[in-house]
């Protein structure tokens, strides 16, 4: 009888209420019995208990009406804490939350992963990075369409952060759905130990195999690591694979990561390597404007000249000198001047004018080559030995003011005109061979 | 209050009131046992606030009175005296310890004592109808039922147990999320309607400890139970956590039925779990159609294995491997006294059905357990 009335409600029902609202609200009440003139039914919960009696109470009076028992009133119940259903359990194991994150840490803008001060606009662009800018802007632009992998390199401060936070931040404004992680060398190896001390590394692969774009700073990181570079070997295969994009930063250009397997080389040198070459004059003078814009200040023209000249090439040392110019005007109440510039880094440009001697030369490249310091003096021609000398003779007559027959007998009594055909030499050298060119300049700037 | 009382029978009363006593309470009069001399017995009480003791033991009261004093100590100095022929002195001293001395000797002790109005008031049921069992079948019941009973509470484990009282028969059930017990005894239970409790697992074990087979006397009354046995009255609240519906537990599908000897059964597995590993306790029933058992132990930490047989008295079914925790199975075949056991299996992803074979009306005991994962 109870379920014969129940149901003919039910049907009723259904013919004068949208699907949805049916199967969410009426499917699950289930008829207890008939007390008296009061049909008990129950409700899986208190909220369909309290919203089917507030909002279809009248409806399922009119319905009863209609189905010709008028005198039966519907009374909802829920039924209080029901137990639960007990399913038992494989013992030992307890059920692992799953996977802290499917989608790794899918970076929004300003998430504080990366910094959001790191913008494309922010970046001051000369002819010493602006080939490595355009690359990035490309990536950015369509990420793992233009060049995968993406290799920057160059030296400390020079803006290959800034770079790769570019890009991440880039990507999130204007392709929010991608998968987006920007990670050091450093913390990919220590998430790596951590997950294998918490027997998670299915979860770490999945969490690096699983991105849209992969930006990796500081690679040279990784020389000597072999277990690190085994996983990202796997984890590079796997996107590249999938035709994800990758971005990697470095202080050194991929052949030079010496220490890192050949295989992993190997596929940072098939997508596009871009270097970034320390800021020349009008460069470090326009950075210093863009940096001083953003102190609030007007730097004088001269000082800007005066700071850059003095400052070899690390952006971060004229972002230093900036600040330190800024702090010292306000100590002293004073304006911006070349005075006050004078007064300010007088100490520090002179202590760091170091006076290079052919000794420290020739100790430099020396080791530099792992070379013995007298195989650079001795006579003989040796490939391996010569080259090195050539150098470290270009290094002298660069750097030092000793005259060419001086050089010629420190190393080992040369004759002046040795010296300054291993000098043409060099420059011959330089001018046909971009990584021999690369090295050099790489001494020289080491010097100054 | 001053009394004489032999050292022997307070100390067995001692003993039970001592494993009441927290060992590590946080409130200072918990670890204090409430003394009281009335009529001729001293009364003991113990509580730790959920499980609560009283108990008495003959004792020649001069004067009246009540005092607590801290259980422990007074525990180690009866015990060290429970040798002496003469009875021991108790009495409390102007200066509110108690002075305790073997009548007639010269060693004497005083113990710092606590005020009686200190300690939690004591409930006392005797107003409550109460239904006599017999104590026998009842602590039977609460061996079983112990065997599965959780060690925390969450969904589908429960530091305690069901009791259900029917008119004719008593009902546990335990589950601690990877196995249930559920055991039925033919007892006079003496209730018309059925009776529904949950019962924390301290009192179960506490009611194991009291002596005496014969009525059990059951009370219930403003969410407490209430066993009294003898002269010892024990009582808990009860628990409010809603133990899961385990019905569909109760009869697992299984196409596989063994039935062994359960002391051979038993002893084999106990000889094969000390290569056990200490992490997972695995081992492996393997059976044959033609009913040999294999148990097979492969500890993966150290890499000892051990192997046992044992021949079914009867097999149906296929060929089959199942994987349990061996404590799960030694556990449960410990405390069943029955001389065969039977196993209904399906596979080791689903429950396992374990039974001793009973005459029919010797009430059931059913033993579900999950089998651990092969892989």
């Amino acid at each position: 009888m109870v379920k014969d009335v129940w149901t003919q409600v039910m049907q009723s029902v259904k013919s004068r209420v949208p699907g949805s609202v049916f199967a969410t609200w009426f499917k699950p009440l289930k008829q207890l019995e008939i007390k008296g003139s009061t049909l008990l039914i129950l409700a899986p919960n208190p909220l369909a208990r309290q919203w089917v009696g507030e909002n279809y109470g009248g409806l399922l009076e009119e319905v009863l009406s209609d189905l010709g028992l008028p005198e039966l009133r519907v009374e909802l119940v829920d039924a209080p804490n029901a137990p639960a259903e007990l399913t038992l359990t494989a013992p030992g194991r307890r059920p692992r939350a799953p996977a802290a994150t499917a989608k790794p840490e899918a970076v929004e803008p300003g998430a504080g992963v990366f910094n959001p001060s790191y913008r494309f606009d922010g970046f001051v662009v000369g002819p010493s990075n602006r080939f490595a800018f355009a690359a990035c802007q490309a990536v950015a632009q369509s990420p793992s369409k233009s060049y995968n992998p993406l290799y920057i390199y160059g030296g400390v401060g020079l803006g290959k952060t800034h770079l790769m936070h570019s890009i991440a931040g880039f990507l999130c404004e204007n392709s929010p759905g991608l998968g987006v992680v920007y990670l050091s060398a450093e913390r990919f190896m220590n998430e790596m130990i951590s997950s294998i001390a918490h027997r998670q590394q299915h979860e770490f692969r999945d969490r690096y195999r699983k991105v849209d774009v992969l930006l990796m700073d500081d690679v040279q990181f990784l020389v000597g690591k072999t277990g690190t570079q085994e996983e990202l070997f796997h984890t590079f295969n796997a996107l590249y694979e999938s035709q994800k994009q990758v971005v990697i930063s470095s202080d050194c250009p991929p052949a030079q990561l010496e220490g890192v397997e050949e295989r992993l080389r190997s596929r940072f040198e098939w997508g596009l390597i871009a270097d970034i070459q320390p800021p020349e004059l009008e460069t470090k003078v326009a950075i210093l404007h863009k940096k001083s814009e953003a102190h609030g200040l007007v730097l004088p023209e001269d000082v800007a000249l005066y700071i850059a000249s003095h400052v070899n090439s690390n952006v971060r040392e004229l972002e230093g000198c900036l600040i330190r110019l800024v702090a010292f005007s306000s100590f002293k109440g004073m304006p911006v001047t070349l005075d006050l510039a004078r007064q300010t880094f007088e100490a520090l440009f002179q202590a760091d004018s170091r006076v290079v001697t052919v000794d420290a030369i020739q100790k430099h490249v020396a080791a530099a080559y792992r070379l013995k310091l007298h195989d650079l003096k001795s006579k003989t021609n040796k490939a391996e030995i010569v080259v090195p000398r050539q150098v470290a003779m270009f290094l002298c007559k660069e750097l030092t003011e000793a005259s060419l027959p001086e050089i010629g007998r420190k190393f080992g009594g040369k004759h002046h005109s040795t010296v300054l055909h291993s000098i043409r030499k060099v420059e011959e050298k330089m001018s046909k061979d971009g990584a021999f060119k690369q090295r050099v300049h790489a001494f020289l700037s080491s010097f100054r | 209050m001053e009394i004489r009382v032999e050292a022997k029978p307070l100390m067995a009363e001692l003993n039970l009131a001592l494993s009441i006593v927290e060992t590590k309470a946080t409130i200072p009069i918990l670890s204090n046992l409430l003394l009281r001399a009335e009529g001729d017995f001293l009364e003991l009480a113990a509580t730790d606030l959920e499980v609560t003791l009283r108990t008495r033991c003959p004792a020649e009261v001069i004067q009246p009175g009540a005092v607590t004093v801290p259980a422990r100590k007074l525990g180690s100095i009866v015990r060290a005296f429970s040798g002496e022929e003469v009875p021991l002195s108790l009495k409390t001293t102007p200066d509110r310890k108690l002075f305790l001395q073997p009548v007639g000797k010269r060693n004497e002790y005083h113990l710092q004592t606590l005020p009686e109005e200190d300690f939690p008031t004591l409930l006392d049921p005797s107003a409550e109808a109460a239904r006599e069992m017999d104590a026998a079948a009842v602590k039977r019941c609460i061996e079983e039922v112990l065997v599965s009973s959780g060690n925390e509470d969450s969904r589908f484990s429960v530091r305690g147990a069901l009791l259900m009282l029917e008119p004719e028969s008593l009902v546990m059930v335990s589950t601690d999320s990877h196995r249930l017990t559920f055991c039925s005894h033919p007892v006079q239970t003496g209730v018309e309607a059925p009776l529904r409790v949950l019962v924390p697992k301290k009192t179960l074990v506490e009611l194991l400890k009291l002596e005496g087979d014969g009525g059990l006397k059951m009370r219930l009354k403003d969410n407490h139970v209430f066993f009294e046995l003898g002269p010892r009255l024990l009582y808990s609240r009860l628990m409010d956590t809603a133990f899961p519906a385990y019905e569909k537990v109760l009869n697992p599908a299984t196409d596989k039925v063994a039935v062994l000897g359960r002391l051979p059964f038993l002893e084999k597995l106990r000889r094969v779990s000390m290569v056990a590993d200490s992490k997972n306790r695995a081992v492996v029933l393997s059976f044959d159609p033609a009913g040999v058992l294999e148990m097979a132990v492969r500890n993966q930490e150290t890499g000892d294995e051990g192997k046992e047989y044992e021949t079914c008295e009867r097999f149906e079914g296929e060929a089959v491997n199942i994987g349990f925790t061996v404590e799960f199975l030694i556990e449960f075949l410990g405390v069943t006294k029955e001389e065969k056991v039977s196993l209904k299996m399906s596979d080791s992803e689903h429950q396992t059905l374990l039974e001793p074979v009973r005459a029919e009306g010797a009430g059931t005991h059913k033993y579900v357990v999950m089998p651990l994962r092969l892989d």
